[in-house]
């Protein structure tokens, strides 16, 4: 272990990116960390609690954190908040009737203080699905256009098919490191 | 002195036979694995030779309908257009379902090919079946903060998204009481079927959807063939509920009572006295239709419920039960009942007897 190998480890660490993942429950967001990490999808459970993942991509290791949309767990999301670096918001296209509640709910997560650095990514999932509604009609009725506050991007993918999901999530990780590695 | 390189010399050698050995037991692993390989390679011929083929009929029918653009009624279009449209996403699932033995090479050039067969879909349909105009196109704000954004924040799709746009979008089956829905599986497969405000019903869908939605429903009963996705419903009241799905997630509701076939979890919230029993729905194609949604059927965790609402793991939840000792219900009888009773008091509310759980 020489003066190399501490420099290397010291590099990987600043390597590091905590990125959340919420969305009401049913949304995919377990599904979406599954397809992301190469994992097979068609076991997965409602989160009961957290999952956790850790993986290389694009020479970043991302911590991703993936908390239950459940009802009764949402008020334990802000103790996932802290040195967040992108938050992504998971949406399900096909769930109309929560959508009220979900603009509602990602409100509540941008007026947030630990969350004010944080990019954020909303993925319109379920794009395959036959009623899906577009990403474009879910930007108007999440009002994404009026958040000034964070550097935001929404992208319609299918966690199932994996449709568009590296490309949203490899802007995610550039717009982090533009940020938080400038030094590089 | 002498010795002493001789010793050395030796050493030398010797590292370099062991060095040797090495790379030839390497050698023969490799050797070893690339001919088991070869005969699990038989399994990744047949997916290739299998997938080439549906993927160029796929393409040979998007071409021919290029061709006769213009001849055929735009009703056939359409439904040439979901036809295709479901051969694509039943060869996606035949790709997910083979990417255990898939290179990741393989993985990823067959995904090109789907991606291709899509768009190339979506662009003959869009020139084929023009949409009516739609005015998004007001808001055109240049992109806030980030002018980085890639060409994934423009979103391709819009002309996708049907004639249900924004909040007027239309359930599959809306406020509706005292009536027997049969949907077939026409109407169910693959498709997300939602179902709203429904009292003194029976429902029932044959066939396999994508999901299931249910919100407000009041002493009805559903029946329901296999679910490739989710079940997922609130603020259901004295219902009775046969589905099999892959999970199943149920919100403030109370005395409903569900025969469940669930693979993988089914949760509850702010539920009370629901009652859980074995899926039993039973018609002709149930057994395709188990297949094409993806569901295993010997795989049932109906048993175990999780209740957000109780998390001690020692003592059950209060809010939900097995069924013990009771008959398996009889669907048929109970259809016929509906539908009697349903003829003989048709204005009479809440004397629909088949909801006497007795009788189910």
């Amino acid at each position: 272990m020489g003066f190399l190998t501490v420099l290397k480890k010291m590099r990987q660490k600043e390597k590091e990116m905590r990125i959340l993942l919420l969305g009401l429950d049913n949304a995919g967001k377990t599904t979406i960390l599954k397809r992301f990490n190469g994992e097979p999808i068609d076991t997965i459970s409602p989160t009961l609690g957290f999952n956790i993942k850790t993986l290389e991509h694009n020479g970043y290791t991302l911590n991703m954190w993936d908390v239950g949309g459940q009802k009764s767990l949402r008020s334990y999301w802000r103790n996932y908040f802290e040195c967040t670096d992108g938050l992504v918001w998971v949406v399900d296209s096909a769930d109309r009737m929560r959508l009220e509640s979900c603009g509602q709910e990602l409100q509540i997560l941008l007026q947030e203080e630990r969350l004010a650095g944080a990019t954020l990514l909303v993925l319109c999932n379920k794009q395959d699905l036959p009623g899906a509604l577009s990403s474009n009609e879910i930007k108007d009725i999440l009002h994404l256009e009026d958040i000034t506050t964070h550097h935001w991007l929404v992208a319609g993918v299918s966690a199932v098919t994996g449709e568009k999901l590296l490309s949203s999530m490899d802007w995610l990780i550039d717009d982090i490191a533009k940020r938080i590695f400038t030094l590089d | 002195m002498d010795d002493d390189s001789g010793n050395r010399k030796d050493q030398v050698l010797e590292r370099l036979n062991k060095r040797n050995k090495d790379r030839q037991n390497y050698l023969d692993v490799k050797s070893e694995q690339r001919s088991k390989e070869s005969v699990q390679n038989e399994g990744v011929d047949y997916f290739a030779q299998a997938f080439g083929q549906r993927a160029f009929d796929i393409e040979q029918r998007l071409k021919k309908l290029q061709a006769s653009s213009g001849d055929g009624p735009p009703t056939d279009l359409s439904q040439n257009f979901a036809d295709i449209t479901l051969q694509i996403q039943e060869l996606q699932r035949y790709l997910t379902a083979s990417t255990m033995f898939l290179s990741d090479f393989k993985i990823k050039s067959c995904q090109n090919i789907l991606n291709t067969l899509t768009s190339t879909n979506e662009e003959v349909r869009q020139r084929l079946m023009p949409k009516k105009k739609f005015g998004f196109s007001g808001k055109k704000t240049a992109p806030k903060q980030k002018p980085t954004a890639d060409p994934d924040s423009i979103d391709s799709k819009t002309p996708k998204s049907q004639q249900k746009l924004g909040s007027n979008f239309s359930w599959t089956i809306s406020n509706r009481k005292n009536e027997h829905i049969v949907l077939k599986s026409g109407q169910v497969n693959g498709q997300d079927i939602t179902i709203s405000n429904v009292s003194h019903c029976l429902l029932e869908l044959q066939g396999h959807p994508g999901s299931v939605q249910v919100s407000k429903a009041s002493n009805c009963t559903l029946l329901c063939g296999p679910i490739a996705r989710s079940f997922f419903a609130e603020n259901m009241d004295k219902c009775t509920i046969s589905i099999a799905c892959q999970q199943l997630r149920l919100h403030s509701s109370q005395l409903t009572r569900i025969y469940l076939h669930v693979t993988c979890r089914a949760i509850i919230e702010d539920c009370q006295g629901i009652e859980i029993g074995e899926y039993n729905y039973d018609y002709p194609e149930i057994e395709a239709d188990y297949l094409s949604s993806g569901l295993n059927k010997s795989q049932n965790n109906y048993t175990d419920v999780a209740d957000f609402n109780w998390l001690s793991p020692d003592v059950p939840s209060p809010n939900w039960s097995l069924l013990k000792d009771y008959p398996d219900p009889n669907w048929n009888a109970l259809r016929r009942d509906f539908i009697s009773n349903n003829n003989n008091n048709e204005h009479k509310e809440g004397h629909l007897g088949v909801k006497d759980p007795s009788i189910i």
